[in-house]
């Protein structure tokens, strides 16, 4: 009973996370932002899923495995998000309008100039 | 007899122990001399050799616990992880007799640690994006910040900035060539001088306690 509950709390989570990323990378204004909303919010909904699957099963072998996907999930994540990212930045992608403050921009050395490393 | 005997019993053996370098030899697999552990202590900042040091009791660990597996006649995985504890109980009791500090138990509770305060921020923060991206008017104020990092190798500069990428909220785009600021883009981005105490507080000093 109690189990129950808690599959259906962690499926119940993890769905609505995902619908909230899928909606985020509709709505929001721009690469970096959607950024946000897709890789992040997704992998705390996939994750959650898989909880909720590891707990309905309660088998060693099933939540090794879970474990695992979790663990790759949040491996590969946010290097996919990193690179995507500062691709996009470099390669001169506008951030939003309403962005309040540009550090490396105006800190930063000249992005331009340094890609040989 | 008050049931604390006991307790006090365990750590004067643990202790007691200490003194006989035999132990030593039991543990390490090599003579007693102390030579290496000096080393081991006058070089505890470098971060290499706790690194030895600990990654040694770890792969003891899990030959202890392969060990129990064979000796139980039941090599599974729920036995085999039985092992894993009883080992980490024992390496515990004897690790006084090594003569070093080994770091590997203080680096188990510190991980332990860090994972629940990083779970708590990772369901925080994607709740706030979560709720962000539903409501009509989203409040974001999104901003790209230079964080001064205290980390210096690259193992650590590579972990930092995938632990930001990955609570949501925060991505980090690139780090300065000089290896001194992480460039990050924030969502919420209030004033600049919070957000980098908050990851300088947060995160960079519990990731850099459980590194160094």
């Amino acid at each position: 009973m109690i189990r129950d509950l808690l599959v259906c709390f962690f499926l119940l989570a993890g769905g609505l996370l995902s619908l909230a990323a899928a909606v985020g990378v509709i709505r929001l204004p721009d690469l970096f932002t959607r950024m946000h909303a897709a890789t992040k919010t997704g992998t705390v909904g996939v994750s959650s899923i898989v909880i909720g699957m590891m707990i309905h099963f309660s088998e060693v072998t099933v939540t090794s495995r879970g474990i695992l996907v979790i663990a790759f999930f949040l491996l590969t994540a946010p290097v996919a998000a990193h690179m995507i990212g500062r691709a996009a930045y470099r390669s001169g992608v506008q951030l939003w309008i309403l962005t309040r403050i540009d550090e490396w921009k105006t800190h930063g050395v000249n992005h331009q100039d340094d890609d040989d490393d | 007899m008050p049931y604390w005997e006991g307790c006090n019993g365990i750590f004067y053996f643990r202790f007691a122990i200490a003194d006989v370098q035999v132990c030593d030899a039991l543990i390490k697999g090599r003579p007693a001399p102390t030579e290496f552990h000096q080393s081991a202590i006058t070089n505890h900042q470098s971060k290499m050799d706790w690194g030895l040091v600990a990654m040694q009791m770890f792969i003891t660990n899990i030959l202890l616990s392969m060990l129990w597996g064979l000796l139980t006649g039941n090599v599974n995985e729920g036995n085999l992880m039985l092992g894993f504890l009883l080992g980490y109980g024992a390496l515990w009791l004897l690790y006084p007799a090594a003569g070093i500090e080994s770091s590997y138990f203080k680096k188990t509770l510190q991980a332990i640690r860090f994972t629940l305060f990083f779970t708590k921020e990772l369901i925080v923060s994607s709740w706030r994006v979560a709720t962000d991206v539903i409501k009509p008017l989203p409040r974001m104020r999104p901003g790209v910040v230079g964080i001064p990092l205290d980390a210096k190798t690259d193992l650590e500069i590579t972990l930092l900035a995938n632990v930001i990428s990955l609570t949501p909220g925060t991505l980090s785009l690139e780090v300065s060539k000089d290896r001194k600021t992480l460039y990050i883009h924030a969502m919420y981005v209030i004033n600049p001088d919070d957000l980098r105490k908050e990851i300088k507080d947060g995160l960079e000093r519990r990731l850099l306690e459980l590194l160094r």
